[in-house]
């Protein structure tokens, strides 16, 4: 049966050639737009850590001077998304957290050995050891530094997997030292490749490759210069020279907790409102209490990661879905109507209502497989061409950066998935009715002579 | 009389002219909200930035160890990049346009800070208005002695700089409701209470970053302030003769750094390179999105195209018919484009209103201002002539159709 329908519908589609392509061709496009769109909006609006979503916690406290004239800034609700470093540091020695870890980025040059070679720019990331366990963090070779190492300026750094294939080639490198911003630094540790996407604790550079040198956080006193500044409210000014930032009220440490349970979550909830509170009452903190833990999706959304673009590009491209579908229908319609006398003819020949409806729905169906091909071969080119004009590219590829898009841009399974099945789906909302229609037509209606 | 006819046989099979109809309302949401952004983006990227980005390059060194002083490097530096043959002019900075990195302040007219502007302070050396190729338009730039030299090393490094500054136009207007009113006055900066500078000048436009937002109006308004900018980081822009640019970049990759000891040589890089950056995703995007809108229109006017067709070639024994009884050519031709216009202009009414709504929900997210009224009219005018065009052909088919036609069995 199932044979004799897909034999029917080949044959139908193949008596119109030019309407069916035409319609696999809407279909199509329009699968491939919105394919395209939501594969590019899911890659941003992915958790990368949504297993630990409910226990890492963003921390902010609202250390800003009481406000002068109207704030006209979009979200003036929201404290300063880092922590001045005074706080910071009370802040990070509270042991209600399982873990914390305080971060900035620096950035500076790597020496290369031999004397022709420039210096390799790289960004450091200034932490303390719990970093590593917060996020997860994979080690290829060795470990995290200790906890002593965080306390005083242990010369040790953890490097990416990457910048130890392109410092010291294949293997383990652990015990390997490297030159970076003038100071010796000896590798306890190799992370394995570690890309979350978004980069939910670096929201700045969210879809850029993970850092390369990961140094205990107290070097921040002599590494003086900041990747991005601090902004320090009184002056109105950014600032990335340390010195000039821990002298002064300004926001620029990244403090993230993990709280492994409600009772934990509780406990340190008060603990930061009594701190807000002390500072107020000393005159540092101008502002009513305003303290924010957000997971790592309301992180995300404050810092806006998704993008109002990509959100709009998706909306876009569902109602041109939308539209293809209605066209589609009309489409279906006209076709079906042609085909008219000879579903009458089969109607006499003994054929029920339900058979002609089922044989024309897989006739729909059988487009609309089509047109997910089409479409899905489309939506690869469509996101092919976005890689190659819309991300970064630096004049001499940068093997990170394209890995980064390509993990962005990239068509997975479930990509394909749904573009099959957006594809049935928009041609089974265009197929029914016509498909209805045709069956209840009484067949009298097309053998009679015109 | 003939409308009336021309309802009744729409009104016949309903579903699809209403689905054309609805059809036509979303393409026209589409195409009106889409043409807006697509302007609106043009209009940020493709404006005059009022600077000679093709013969400027920039260049980024970094101090380091003790010895480093930045005042003394800053100087030879300056002195060696002016003295290069093809180079117009040389200065040092603290911020480069067209890369989104730089200095914002906050500057008021008044010592109250109230009416504040979001502005871009760009600290330079004396050259700043010949290297960056900007046209002053009212009063002088800053006098050499008042660069403020670098400041020793303390939490008023990041904001001292000398008391004249030139201004654009932008800012003047908004501080001082024109340019040559804005002459002589004294501006207040945001920063340490009581700091402030004397207008000299003012430049008809610095486009810092081609950004669009109503809230990104700061792009557009910049100080530029007498300051030698504090290490370890200097920065020089450099403009160069028409045509020397790559040259002279070449030259100083190979000879800049070792001038000097201790500090190495960052980047030099071509100021129309980050321009071009600056702007690739938006124009892009607007490509991308002008590529959508012509599909969505392509597709509609195809539904149309398609719903004219099936109507002539199902009615054609009606066609015939009434040819017979008189009617001519012209009231057939007339009789399917008065269809097509019920149903596009239907469309358009609903369309209307998705659009003023999509319009909207989109200058929330996408923080724009409202759609201006032209662009709701020009889409519904491009419906109504698309449609038009559309139905014509397969309604002059049917204008063709004989009157023998209704005589003829089958």
């Amino acid at each position: 049966m199932l044979r004799h329908d897909l034999r029917l519908a080949a044959l139908s589609i193949r008596s119109n050639p030019f309407v069916s392509a035409i319609i696999v061709a809407v279909i199509a496009i329009g699968i491939a737009t919105s394919v395209t769109a939501i594969t590019l909006y899911h890659a941003k609006a992915g958790n990368p850590i949504w297993w630990k979503n409910d226990v890492l916690y963003r921390v902010m406290l609202d250390s800003r001077p009481a406000p002068r004239g109207v704030d006209t800034s979009p979200h003036s609700e929201y404290p300063p998304f880092t922590l001045i470093y005074q706080d910071a540091e009370v802040l990070s020695r509270s042991d209600i957290p399982k873990a914390s870890a305080m971060m900035v980025v620096s950035v500076g040059p790597i020496d290369l050995s031999g004397p022709a070679r420039r210096p390799l720019e790289q960004s450091a990331r200034l932490t303390t050891r719990d970093f590593f366990s917060l996020f997860d963090v994979p080690f290829l070779y060795g470990s995290v530094w200790t906890k002593s190492d965080d306390e005083s300026q242990a010369p040790v750094v953890v490097i990416s997997r990457g910048l130890s294939e392109r410092l010291f080639g294949n293997g383990n490198t652990v015990g390997r030292s490297l030159n970076f911003s003038g100071q010796r630094f000896q590798v306890v540790g190799v992370i394995d490749r570690w890309q979350p996407l978004p980069r939910f604790y670096d929201v700045g550079r969210s879809f850029s490759p993970s850092d390369g040198l990961y140094i205990p956080f107290r070097w921040i006193e002599s590494l003086s210069k900041l990747e991005f500044p601090g902004f320090c409210a009184r002056t109105q000014n950014s600032v990335t020279a340390f010195k000039d930032l821990a002298t002064a009220d300004c926001t620029f440490v990244n403090l993230w907790v993990e709280l492994s349970d409600t009772a934990q979550y509780a406990a340190y909830s008060r603990f930061l409102d009594n701190y807000a509170r002390e500072q107020q009452r000393s005159g540092r903190f101008e502002r009513p209490v305003n303290n924010r833990l957000a997971n790592v999706s309301t992180w995300l959304e404050m810092n806006d990661v998704v993008g109002s673009q990509s959100k709009f590009q998706a909306v876009l491209a569902l109602v041109f879905l939308a539209i293809c579908t209605l066209n589609t229908l009309g489409l279906l319609f006209a076709k079906f109507m042609t085909g008219a006398p000879l579903a009458g003819l089969r109607r006499a020949l003994g054929a029920t209502r339900g058979d002609i409806m089922r044989q024309h729905l897989i006739e729909v169906l059988l487009l609309g497989v089509l047109a997910g091909g089409v479409g899905t071969a489309l939506a690869a080119l469509g996101l092919r061409l976005v890689r190659q004009y819309f991300f970064w590219q630096a004049r001499v590829p940068d093997p990170d950066f394209a890995a980064v898009a390509v993990a962005l841009s990239h068509m997975d399974a479930r990509m394909i998935l749904l573009s099959f099945g957006l594809s049935l789906m928009a041609g089974l909302m265009a197929g029914v009715y016509p498909a209805w229609r045709i069956g209840r037509m009484a067949p009298a209606t097309f053998l009679k002579v015109q | 009389m003939a409308l009336r006819s021309v309802w009744r046989s729409l009104w016949r099979s309903p579903l699809g002219p209403l689905l054309l109809a609805a059809q036509v309302a979303l393409s026209m949401m589409i195409f009106a909200n889409v043409a807006y952004v697509v302007s609106v983006r043009l209009e940020t990227t493709e404006r005059p930035t009022g600077m000679d980005l093709d013969n400027i390059l920039w260049i980024r060194s970094e101090g380091y160890g003790s010895h480093y002083d930045q005042q003394r490097v800053v100087e030879q530096d300056l002195a060696y990049l002016n003295s290069l043959p093809g180079v117009r002019a040389a200065s040092a900075t603290n911020a480069i346009p067209q890369t989104g990195v730089g200095q914002e302040a906050g500057v008021s007219q008044d010592a109250d800070g109230k009416s504040q502007r979001r502005v871009f302070l760009y600290r330079m050396t004396e050259k700043s208005l010949d290297t960056l190729g900007l046209t002053l338009i009212r009063g002088r730039t800053f006098r050499k002695e008042t660069v403020a030299p670098v400041p020793p090393d303390t939490e008023d490094a990041g904001i001292s700089f000398g008391s004249e500054v030139v201004i654009t136009e932008e800012l003047a207007k908004h501080l001082f409701g024109s340019a040559e009113r804005a002459v002589g006055k004294t501006v207040y900066f945001s920063f340490a209470a009581g700091r402030s500078a004397t207008v000299v000048g003012v430049i008809e436009r610095m486009q810092t970053y081609p950004l669009f937002s109503p809230g990104a109006s700061f792009v557009n308004e910049a100080v530029i302030a007498p300051a030698v900018p504090p290490g370890p980081v200097a920065m020089y822009l450099v403009r160069t003769e028409r045509g020397q640019r790559d040259r002279i970049m070449t030259r100083i990759l190979n000879e800049f750094e070792p001038l000097q000891r201790d500090r190495y040589l960052d980047s030099v890089k071509a100021l129309a390179d980050n321009a071009a950056e600056a702007r690739r995703a938006d124009r892009a995007s607007a490509v991308v999105l002008a590529i959508l809108a012509s599909f969505v229109l392509a597709v509609t006017m195809l539904g149309l195209f398609g719903f004219a067709a099936f109507a002539v070639t199902s009615r054609t024994k009606e066609i015939g018919t009434r040819r017979a009884i008189g009617a001519t050519q012209a009231d057939i031709l007339r009789q399917f484009l008065l269809e097509n216009l019920i149903v596009t202009t239907a469309g358009a009414a609903v369309g209307t209103v998705l659009t003023l709504v999509f319009a909207l929900q989109l200058s929330l997210l996408l923080e724009m201002p409202r759609l201006p009224i032209a662009f709701l009219v020009g889409s519904m005018s491009l419906v109504w002539v698309s449609g038009l065009a559309a139905a014509l052909m397969p309604a002059m088919r049917g204008a063709r159709v004989p009157p023998a036609v209704a005589t003829r069995v089958a």
